[in-house]
């Protein structure tokens, strides 16, 4: 039940996110009109109105056919989650897909009309334009991107603590924890450091505003990304702070720790928020306004400039978002590595899902020892390892909600890798759930539960051990 | 001061940029002594290579319109050119306007016509 509402949650929340960002590209702001630079008259034409108003019901209805399907597969969370997965994965990508094919495919229609009607610039523009004392200014915009230094010294700080240092060492989240918000942290400031380094838009001839809105951007970026960095630091604090010698961070301090590490994300957005909002405002003064028409090099959708020698530039879709050059080689190599990489993660991360729900619980005993394999965290034994085996009813803990998953697989029908039982402690499961009798092997580093699905085959393997 | 360059044009876009930052000092939107963006912001900017933006500032030097430093960059000349570059720049102003007056005439404008297009041109240069 708690998968099926976090992926509804998720789902909605991608559609609704999706909607706001290429969704809603149907009012003419900055001289443009669904990224084509019209002028006012033609935008209000009856011939682009009929075409807007087209290309909004279709918009609706794409819409609402995917984000109904996002909603109605999260039912199958309550089947194999594997098969759910694999559903989904399908399903984002057939609705990014199709989201930006109906996006460009609109572009590309209204800038057609554009140049078929010859309204400005449609004979191609390759006009570039730059202000020079913005430009001169530029080096001196936002904030130092040094300040993520403070971020990562307060996360390397709790290392000085010997209690700390040892969970890091043994603990099976410890290392993750920690190398994770140092990433993170990493992150933040390459990302503040890419913003400040990026181009100054032109939106007017008038110089101070141009100043004022570039510098107000940077400005909120910057404070943005420092907030998410400490943000990120505070939830590594937190956790750090609960790191003791017995190993483990109470379900509390995680729940905490979750809280603080999405802030990041609400600061972003508010940053974006607030930053849209007074750009809009600032613009409204905008007496002499500068609009630089490069319908030319976007008119697929795409950017592609081969006199423009940058490789990322600012996306017409949403200001937040910027994309490559696909003019240069290395631009349409960016995308196809990142479109290689996203779908090579999707293929493999289904592919190990499907192996923790399908793939058979299997214990071989050989020579040498035993190899327990169940397509999520495989295990072998070697017999100088085993320190007794006897056969049991059932688990040792009363229900199999007594385990918590470590690493492997903990789905509707067996349990696979390591667990920490509230009696047990660190044990390995490989068990069928509802299946009966139990081999518990006694080893070095912890009990080993395993079953099998047919009958007198854990028993068979008990007389075989006892005689080994 | 916004600067546009044509990348589709025939003129060189070091000759633009150099063409744009003179008008720019001769209308006053940059100041005698204010400092230029340096060549790898500009490049940056406009999107250009960094050997074109310092091929113009390098024409702009020559000519005694900007000078640089080491420390604070490119900067609007205080005095403006002098000496060897200024006799220069009016040879060259010389040649240009004698291709102008036979573009005008050509074209079929009286000498008062002209002279009112240069006069409503250098109206626009505040210094």
């Amino acid at each position: 039940m708690v998968m099926f509402l976090i992926f509804l949650f998720t789902d909605l929340f991608i559609a609704g996110i999706f909607y706001a960002v290429y969704g809603k590209k149907r009012t003419y702001t900055e001289g443009m009109l669904l990224g084509v630079h019209l002028p006012a008259s033609a935008a209000e034409s009856g011939e682009v109105v009929s075409f807007m108003e087209r290309y909004h019901r279709k918009t609706k209805a794409f819409f609402l056919m995917n984000t109904l399907a996002g909603a109605l597969i999260c039912g199958i969370c309550f089947w194999y989650f594997s098969v759910f997965m694999i559903v989904w994965c399908v399903w984002l990508a057939g609705f990014s897909v199709g989201m930006i094919a109906l996006l460009f495919r609109n572009h590309r229609k209204l800038y057609d009309l554009k140049v078929e009607r010859g309204w400005i610039g449609s004979e191609g523009s390759h006009i570039m334009a730059a202000d020079v004392k913005v430009a001169a200014q530029s080096d001196r915009m936002g904030i130092s991107p040094l300040w993520h230094l403070a971020a990562a010294f307060l996360i390397l700080m709790p290392c000085v603590l010997p209690t700390v240092r040892y969970y890091l060492r043994v603990s099976d989240d410890g290392m993750i924890l920690f190398g994770c918000s140092l990433a993170v942290t990493a992150s933040f400031a390459i990302l503040h450091k890419v913003i400040l380094g990026m181009r100054n838009r032109v939106y007017s001839e008038d110089s101070d505003l141009n100043m004022k809105v570039n510098r107000m951007q940077k400005t909120v970026w910057s404070w943005a990304l420092i907030g998410a960095g400490f943000c990120n630091a505070a939830a590594y604090l937190t956790a750090a702070s609960s790191m003791d010698t017995d190993g483990r961070i109470s379900t509390g301090v995680y729940i905490v720790y979750v809280v603080l590490e999405s802030l990041p994300g609400a600061a972003l957005i508010c940053g974006f928020l607030y930053m849209r909002f007074k750009k809009e405002k600032m613009l409204a003064g905008n007496r002499h306004p500068l609009y630089i028409d490069d319908d030319v090099y976007w008119k697929n959708g795409w950017y592609s400039n081969p006199n423009d020698r940058r490789l990322i530039v600012q996306d017409w879709v949403c200001s937040w978002n910027y994309t490559t050059n696909m003019a240069r080689p290395l631009g349409k190599f960016c995308l196809l590595l990142g479109v290689g990489v996203t779908a090579a993660v999707m293929i493999w991360g289904c592919r190990e899902m499907w192996k923790m729900d399908f793939a058979p619980i299997r214990m071989e005993i050989t020579g040498e020892g035993l190899e327990i394999t169940s397509g999520a965290a495989d295990y072998s034994i070697r017999y100088d390892e085993i320190e007794s085996v006897r056969l049991l009813e059932s688990l040792p803990e009363e229900d199999y909600a007594g385990y918590r998953l470590i690493k492997g697989s903990d789905s509707a029908g067996k349990l696979a890798g390591r667990f920490r039982g509230k009696e047990t402690g660190a044990c390995r499961l490989y068990i069928y759930k509802g299946y009966e009798p139990v081999l518990e092997i006694d080893t070095k580093e912890g009990p080993v539960y395993v079953n099998s699905r047919n009958e007198g085959e854990a028993e068979k393997w008990n007389e075989k051990l006892k005689k080994m | 001061m916004v600067i546009r360059i044509d990348l589709s044009s025939d003129t060189p876009i070091y000759v633009q940029l150099r063409n744009e930052i003179v008008k720019g000092i001769g209308k006053g939107e940059l100041l005698p002594g204010e400092n230029l963006p340096t060549v790898r912001q500009l490049s940056a900017e406009l999107g250009v290579n960094a050997m074109t933006v310092s091929k113009a500032y390098q024409i702009l030097k020559t000519e005694g319109y900007i000078e640089t430093d080491r420390r604070r960059g490119a900067a609007v000349r205080a005095a403006g050119p002098k000496g060897a570059a200024a006799e220069n720049g009016r040879e060259k102003m010389e040649s240009t306007l004698e291709l102008l007056s036979a573009e005008a005439k050509l074209q079929g404008m009286d000498r008062e016509e002209f002279l009112r297009l240069c006069g409503d041109a250098f109206a626009q240069m505040e210094v």
